[in-house]
């Protein structure tokens, strides 16, 4: 199958799972309030104008700019393992959430999302202290490791130091990521700074492909690689940090998504990319239609699923890696 | 932040909800319908002062017998949610109260939505969660049914008050080795049952993990082991070293849902504390 024959069928499949979306829930909606449109009394219009219309959305932008980090990461350090969280910019944006919440800020709109983007906005720069300018691959990931795990045990070290054992389930409970109640607010924050991030990343897709032959080949070929670099830090940074902002950590997607992708259109990283996009936008709608709609008494987290679905692909992609080996 | 989204969600009710306050409510208007709990210690108080047919549904915690303060048989006539606000919304509720501690989005969705949010934070002492009490009796249009349980609640407290002895040096423990202190309706109702808290003694905070070599080297006349509803003692409690020091120490279950909430668990609660300390004299 072709890149474009796999497009199209992403963007069909995404247009079912928006109409499934709307309809499905803890209160499965029938047609007939769509019928009525716009007249504004019937809660279960509001419901769909309020409530899941703004959560679909975000769903989509959030996947998709995970689904494109995670290409654009695996192309970047040529390593299927490689994921949007491994810069650290998802647990310093997670720290910078859970802060907000430690001092009782998050009651007020727009404080949460502000204090995330900032903490994304500080581990980027704190990349870029350590990092340098130097473009080494290894030195760029290992600060990445560095930095998450500082910013996860400061997160720990505040979760600890909670008053309360309410505070604590209430920090836990963010944490989990989930896109319940979202409104939009928060698909206005998270669309620009997605939309720029993708482009960021789009920009490094002749590159990308270059990279495959080796770094000292792609300097020898005219890339320029801390530029490149910085394309991608902050590509991956934007998009990450508007998912975690809006929807607290959600993993996987950037790290499941391109390696389906791969499978039909192969390795080339530049066309991996959209489709990557779409996918992770279809993924996470799928996932987060399914913990919604689930019969469980309250809604499960949908980081957590997320999880669920990451592990054993983690295992299945251990299997088939081994089988390639001799 | 509380107190300000509190005044927020008041005037909201008071525009929403033109029902007199001070009273019964006027003959030939209804008391506020359609009231939605998302909190489970809210249930409580409700089903306590507000008529069945105003409530549209409480907490599934309700419902949950690890977690219910109020009676299981009772708790199931009525519809649960999760506390989302889509499910909020399609019961249409003319007003929402929930605890302290709402999800950032979820208050945000209800205030979006036009619902009035009553949030009422998780009370630290007896007359906090008296005041609560006249808040949601008042809101419901049912002032005395909400004097009536603060009386009960009174009564409680007298019975259990000790006689004029020292108090004897207690310790409330949950699993892992939480510990309520200063600050806490728990310690409160402790010290009102003639014990003597000691988490402050230790230099703990409101919530705080006592480390066992505190608990040894000070050792209190009474641990109150809050577990689950299984009768489980706390694995950690059975330590060798605890065990060792058995006869100075009693260790009493302590039901971990009497810790939960205020209201019309504190009844419950302060005859537990009595019952215990009776006992202890006895021995």
């Amino acid at each position: 199958m072709s890149a474009t024959r796999l497009n199209l069928l992403l963007i069909v499949g995404l247009a079912g799972a928006m109409a499934l979306s709307l309809i499905a829930g803890k209160v499965w909606l029938p047609i007939d309030p769509f019928v009525g449109f716009g007249q504004g009394d019937d809660p279960r219009w509001l419901i769909i104008a309020e409530l899941r219309a703004p959560r679909t959305l975000l769903a989509m932008i959030l996947g998709a700019g995970l689904g494109l980090s995670g290409a654009a990461m695996q192309g970047f350090l040529r390593n299927p393992l490689a994921d949007p969280g491994l810069f650290g910019v998802s647990s310093g944006a997670s720290l910078g959430a859970v802060l907000s919440l430690y001092f009782g800020f998050a009651g007020f709109p727009l404080v949460l999302p502000a204090f995330a983007l900032s903490g994304a906005v500080m581990t980027m720069l704190a990349l870029a202290l350590l990092a340098g300018r130097s473009g080494s691959l290894i030195l760029f990931a290992l600060a990445g490791i560095i930095l998450s795990s500082v910013t996860g045990s400061m997160t720990a070290l505040a979760i600890s130091l909670a008053p309360t054992p309410f505070a604590v389930s209430e920090i836990i409970t963010w944490l989990m990521g989930a896109l319940t109640d979202r409104s939009w607010n928060d698909v206005w924050l998270a669309l620009p700074l997605t939309l720029l991030g993708a482009g960021l990343i789009a920009l490094t897709a002749r590159a990308l492909d270059v990279l495959t032959l080796g770094e000292p080949a792609a300097r020898s070929m005219g890339v320029d690689l801390a530029r490149m670099q910085w394309l991608v830090i902050v590509g991956v940074g934007l998009c990450v940090g508007a998912a975690v902002a809006s929807a607290g950590v959600i993993g996987f997607v950037g790290l499941m998504v391109p390696h389906m992708v791969r499978r039909v259109v192969g390795g080339r990283p530049s066309a991996t990319l959209l489709p990557s996009a779409l996918g992770g936008a279809l993924l996470l709608l799928l996932a987060d239609t399914l913990v919604r709609a689930l019969p469980t008494v309250s809604e499960l987290r949908l980081g957590i699923a997320m999880s669920m679905l990451g592990g054993p692909f983690f295992l299945w992609l251990l299997f088939s890696l081994r089988r390639q080996l001799p | 932040m509380a107190q300000c989204w509190v005044l927020v969600a008041l005037t909201m009710v008071g525009i929403a909800v033109p029902v007199s306050v001070a009273g019964a409510p006027a003959p030939g208007r209804l008391p506020p319908a359609r009231i939605v709990s998302i909190n489970p210690c809210i249930d409580a108080i409700l089903l306590e002062v507000a008529d069945d047919r105003q409530i549209v549904a409480i907490s599934h915690y309700s419902q949950d017998p690890q977690a219910t303060s109020i009676p299981l048989d009772r708790a199931r006539r009525f519809k649960a949610t999760s506390g989302t606000a889509e499910e909020v919304m399609a019961l249409a509720p003319r007003l929402v109260i929930s605890g302290g501690h709402v999800a950032p989005a979820t208050a945000a969705a209800l205030q979006r939505l036009r619902i009035p949010l009553l949030q009422l934070p998780v009370p630290t002492t007896v007359s906090e969660s008296i005041a609560q009490i006249r808040e949601i009796a008042a809101v419901t249009g049912h002032v005395d049914r909400g004097e009536a349980l603060v009386a009960r609640i009174g009564a409680a407290l007298a019975a259990a008050r000790p006689p004029h002895s020292r108090p004897i040096p207690a310790l409330i423990w949950q699993s892992g080795g939480l510990v309520p202190g200063s600050g806490t309706l728990a310690s409160e109702l402790l010290e009102r049952a003639g014990f003597h808290n000691l988490s402050a003694d230790y230099g703990l905070k409101q919530w705080d993990v006592l480390p066992l070599e505190y608990l040894i080297a000070r050792a209190p006349r009474l641990v109150l082991s809050a577990s689950g509803t299984s009768g489980r003692r706390d694995a950690q409690l059975a330590h060798p070293a605890l065990v060792r020091l058995g006869r100075q120490i009693a260790i009493r279950p302590f039901s971990f849902r009497l810790l939960q909430c205020g209201g019309p668990t504190i009844i419950a609660a302060m005859a537990r504390l009595s019952a215990v300390r009776r006992s202890l004299a006895a021995s």
